[in-house]
């Protein structure tokens, strides 16, 4: 009797182990543990008893994810499991099989329930390989106060961005329009809202080359005459997006093209402000080429590892699911302030009375454009990088360069 | 008679220069450590602390983990360095006191591994130490830390070993001591300055080392004190106070250790060709 | 005749044994790896996309060449090769000159008595001991145009009437940032390198010419700098190379610099191999790196005469 109640009592005690037994994944979110990314992982491991998410820290700069990323899937590492990843992956990291196909997962009816924009990032090839989790978008910060002493209404086309920038600037011993100028990837972001506020593009939705054309080469003459008609200064040939906020905050320039993330208490909407209150955001203006100006599409994704098990990737999927559900993205909103890639969390009423700016917001998210689409985008970036700041300086006229970076992403594709 | 103040001025002067020169940038450093955020961009600087935020110093060990960086650094550091001096004074050992036919040959070996790019073997370590799955250990420092390490040691060494009269090992040769008894028991003591040089040096490469550092570790626990400074900085913003504590904490030990051990450094560089 | 030749043959089995474990460590953790990376730069190897990765032969090579060669129809990475092996090879040069002259000056001053010696010892040992990644962040704050002490240093003194921002405006004055960097941390090694070798030279030479009636320039250049030269050498040998191997000051203070001005051959390699994957152009790259240092290396040794392995101080027989 003794013998059978041990075993028994063995055998409850294992099977109880199998089901406490939790699926133990991990997640590649940020640097900072006390980030969004942390909390909801937080929220989600004690939500539920069958999936435990490991939080792992990593370097803050995006090159760096990138390249541990790499680094660990060259090697077909199951770890992490989950992973937040730069709006300008997906394709690049579907093309190497790096990214689990979520298409299973996420039905048309869901997927319309994120900004369009961010579904177009995430697409390779008609899978979607990616659940869009939070995003941004370029705009236009210009000082009110300003444009109503020198009695201007805040410009919808470039010629008018020129005209009062220069302007105001020379009338105040400041800096007229200040961009992300330098040679990294947030030149390409400024000067893709160029170019598609002119009409153009780079490569198209079919992965041509559409680079060498006139709305192109306009886009990329009109960012020079900024400099030469002195709207710009040129010190944003160094300027990254702290240099411009820097120099915005401290009241030293007309306008700004920055991220939605400037406005914020820890920014310029603070005390340490000098222009809290003064200033406006709309989006940017639109070119003589084009229909409507034009953001470019900023923001994080979150992937699954196909290299996991299949226990794991189910896991992580439900994770990612988590992370990226309308609540999630709410918190997100009222903890980091970031814009949320569902369109119903737009018009929420808590999200609205925390962050107003949302609502100033939804008109340019709704249009963002991605930059763009390709598995090589590391190199067509850098070839984009060189020649764009080539051009910003002066160095090179816009149509040789648009005829260099059409060789060098033949050159990539080959 | 006014000749003779005129060099005394000079050498002052060079003197005080050097001096500026040298310590003004760490000066710069602990002032940048303690600022806050709007005074780090400042123009003008300030050039004292106004208000000293002396929980920048906390917060990198409660919010960004440095203590565990620093465990990490040091357990790599000193594991390479006893591995490298062990087995290097054996080869040392050899090279400086026996009569060997390839010698000539091993000595160049030595000297021309000393000179590799750390690149060159980048992409291959890689590749074995994921098959043997010790990427993200402490392993997959400490194998890659000796390529420069061993050299260094081993040159070192043999130069300082070369240098004590072989009467004395014969010596214990002839009382009936194997070789290896004779290396620790009378060539360490007789080259305790060489060994402490190679010690300092090798400790010091390895805590400070990052190209390895960055491409064999991932995971952020592990990561060694070089890495660890990049994880003190936000997407568009650096805290660049946060940098500076960090980067004061990991440099204090090594200071602390050259201030005390200065004697022994200068004296194993010159390879003891001071007399004084 | 017989004994001393199997004595001999003894010791070298002896000594083989003792050096054993350190040869195993270099073969394994050298040697192969060099082996493997010349292998595999004899194909074009893309970690993500199997598609790109295949054999080559030597075409990473004729690749290169041809980027030194017909730049305008090579291919972009062999160019920007070259534009980086230029970068390292005018740092190389500059930093090692500065150094070695301001290193030479600091021995020679350090080498005479006056009080505050240990001072100035002490005070070269702190740049050399700070770790390059400290030191890197520490100048990248001191040259910013937000809140950096040289730019205020410099309108103050009046050299500049608007701020600079030293590391991003242009190549120039990102290179030679870099440049002072470097120079700050490495002029003490240097001092020490050469303090050694002054202090070897017998001051017998200095007295007898001195009674001569030989000026102290005079003195500098007939004794000190001729018995200096081992010393000089060696000491030349092993920065240059470090120096042409630099990684951090790079990596950390301008992240290859505006335009890739200051983009040294191991970042530039650092980024085409594991940025970019790309292991197999990575490696041929890599395999460029390596023969540069050992022109460099061969260069200082056989037509230079530098020799490392020269005993210094006495052998005390």
């Amino acid at each position: 009797m003794k013998k059978v109640l041990i075993t028994l009592l063995v055998l409850v005690l294992a099977f109880s182990a199998i089901g406490i037994a939790k699926t133990k994944i991990t997640y590649f979110g940020d640097n900072d543990p006390n980030s969004a990314e942390a909390v909801l992982t937080k929220l989600f491991n004690s939500s539920q008893d069958e999936i435990e998410v490991e939080f792992l820290l990593q370097s803050w700069s995006t090159d760096d994810k990138h390249t541990a990323l790499v680094t660990r899937f060259g090697a077909k590492d199951p770890h992490p499991t989950v992973y937040l990843g730069d709006v300008i992956w997906p394709a690049e990291f579907a093309a190497a099989g790096w990214a689990l196909d979520l298409t299973p997962y996420f039905p048309k009816s869901e997927q319309d329930k994120f900004l369009p924009g961010t579904i177009k990032s995430a697409t390779y090839l008609g899978k979607v390989y990616a659940m869009p989790s939070f995003t941004d978008g370029g705009l236009l910060y210009y000082r009110t106060d300003l444009l109503e002493k020198y009695g201007y209404k805040p410009p919808t086309t470039w010629e008018e961005l020129k005209t009062i920038a220069a302007t105001i600037a020379k009338k105040e011993g400041i800096d007229g329009f200040v961009f992300q100028g330098a040679q990294y990837e947030g030149l390409v972001c400024d000067a893709v809202e160029f170019i598609a506020s002119n009409g153009g593009e780079i490569i198209d939705g079919n992965g041509n080359v559409k680079v060498n054309s006139a709305e192109v080469i306009q886009a990329l003459e009109f960012m020079r005459e900024l400099i030469t008609s002195g709207a710009s200064p040129d010190k944003v040939f160094t300027f990254m997006e702290e240099d411009a906020r820097m120099a915005f905050q401290q009241g030293n320039a007309v306008f700004m093209r920055n991220w939605p993330y400037c406005h914020s208490p820890s920014n310029m909407a603070g005390d340490q402000s000098a222009v809290k209150g003064k200033y406006g955001m709309i989006p940017m203006p639109k070119g003589p080429k084009g229909t409507g100006g034009a953001a470019t599409l900023g923001g994080w994704m979150v992937f699954v590892n196909p290299f996991a098990s299949k226990a794991e990737q189910e896991a992580g999927v439900q994770f990612a699911q988590f992370m990226t559900s309308e609540s999630a993205q709410i918190i997100r909103n009222l903890v980091a302030g970031n814009a949320p890639t569902r369109i119903a969390v737009y018009t929420n009423p808590m999200v609205l009375r925390a962050n107003a700016i949302v609502e100033t917001l939804y008109p340019i998210m709704i249009n963002a454009v991605p930059r763009p689409v390709t598995p090589f985008y590391a190199q067509v970036s850098n070839a984009l990088q060189e020649e764009f700041h080539a051009v910003l300086t002066g160095k090179k006229a816009a149509a040789d360069a648009v005829k260099a970076i059409e060789r060098k992403i033949k050159e990539i594709y080959e | 008679m006014r000749k003779r103040w005129i060099p005394r001025l000079l050498l002052t002067l060079a003197v005080l220069v050097i001096i500026v020169f040298m310590f003004f940038p760490f000066y710069w450093l602990f002032i940048m450590s303690l600022k806050g955020d709007l005074d780090l961009y400042k123009m003008p600087p300030d050039w004292i602390a106004k208000n000293p935020r002396w929980d920048n110093y906390k917060t990198i060990f409660t919010d960004h983990n440095l203590g565990q960086n620093l465990q990490n650094s040091f357990i790599i550091a000193f594991s390479t360095t006893l591995i490298s001096v062990l087995i290097g004074s054996w080869a040392a050992y050899a090279l400086a006191k026996f009569r060997m036919r390839f010698k000539s040959l091993i000595l160049g070996v030595i000297l021309a591994v000393s000179m590799f790019p750390g690149i060159v073997v980048v992409s291959p370590l890689y590749m074995q130490f994921s098959d043997l799955k010790i990427i993200n250990t402490y392993w997959a420092l400490i194998l890659p830390y000796l390529t420069f390490s061993l050299p260094m040691t081993i040159w070192i060494l043999q130069s300082f070993f070369k240098q004590i009269p072989d009467a004395l090992t014969e010596a214990a040769v002839i009382d009936g001591a194997g070789p290896m008894r004779a290396l620790f028991q009378i060539i360490f003591p007789l080259a305790a300055p060489g060994i402490f040089t190679a010690f300092i040096l090798t400790f010091i490469g390895a805590w400070n080392e990052l190209l390895f550092a960055s491409i064999f570790i991932t995971d952020y626990r592990k990561f060694t004190v070089p890495r660890a400074l990049t994880l003190f900085s936000g997407q568009y913003t650096s805290s660049w106070q946060l940098i500076a504590a960090a980067s004061v904490v990991i440099t204090l030990p090594l200071i602390v250790m050259v201030l005390l051990l200065q004697k022994w450094i200068v004296a194993g560089l010159t390879a003891g060709g001071v007399k004084d | 005749m017989k004994k001393r030749y199997s004595r001999e043959k003894q010791e070298t089995r002896m000594g083989l044994f003792f050096l054993l474990p350190s040869l195993i460590v270099i073969v394994l953790i050298t040697f192969l790896p060099i082996g493997q990376t010349f292998f595999r730069s004899l194909f074009r190897w893309d970690i993500k996309f199997e598609s790109r990765q295949y054999f080559t032969g030597l075409s990473n090579y004729t690749a290169i060449f041809q980027g030194l060669f017909s730049p305008d129809e090579a291919l972009s990475w062999t160019v920007s090769f070259w534009n980086s092996a230029w970068v390292t090879f005018l740092f190389t040069i500059i930093a090692v000159l500065i150094e070695t002259v301001v290193g030479l000056l600091i021995a020679l001053i350090i080498n005479r008595e006056f009080r505050g010696r240990g001072l100035v010892r002490t005070a070269t040992l702190i740049p050399w001991a700070i770790p390059t990644v400290a030191s890197a962040q520490m100048w990248r704050m001191m040259f910013s145009s937000q809140g950096g002490v040289i730019n205020d240093l410099a309108k103050r003194l009046g050299f500049i009437t608007e701020y600079v921002n030293f590391l991003g405006d242009s190549t120039t004055t990102a290179f030679w940032s870099m440049v002072t960097a470097d120079a700050w941390k490495t002029i003490p090694f240097m001092a020490l390198l050469l303090l050694a070798g002054l202090q070897t030279i017998p001051l017998q030479l200095y007295e007898a010419a001195r009674v001569d009636g030989a000026s102290k320039w005079r003195q500098f250049f007939s004794i000190t700098l001729p018995m200096l030269k081992p010393s000089l050498l060696v000491a030349l040998i092993f920065r240059t190379l470090d120096t042409f191997k630099a990684f951090d000051i790079a990596q950390v203070l301008t992240g290859g610099g505006p335009a890739s001005g200051t983009e040294l051959l191991s970042l530039f390699n650092y980024k085409l191999m594991i940025q970019q994957g790309q292991h197999g152009r990575g490696s041929a790259v890599a395999i460029m790196l390596f023969i540069f240092t050992m022109l460099i290396a061969f260069f200082f040794i056989k037509v230079l005469g530098a020799d490392p392995y020269a005993s210094k101080g006495k052998e005390l027989k």
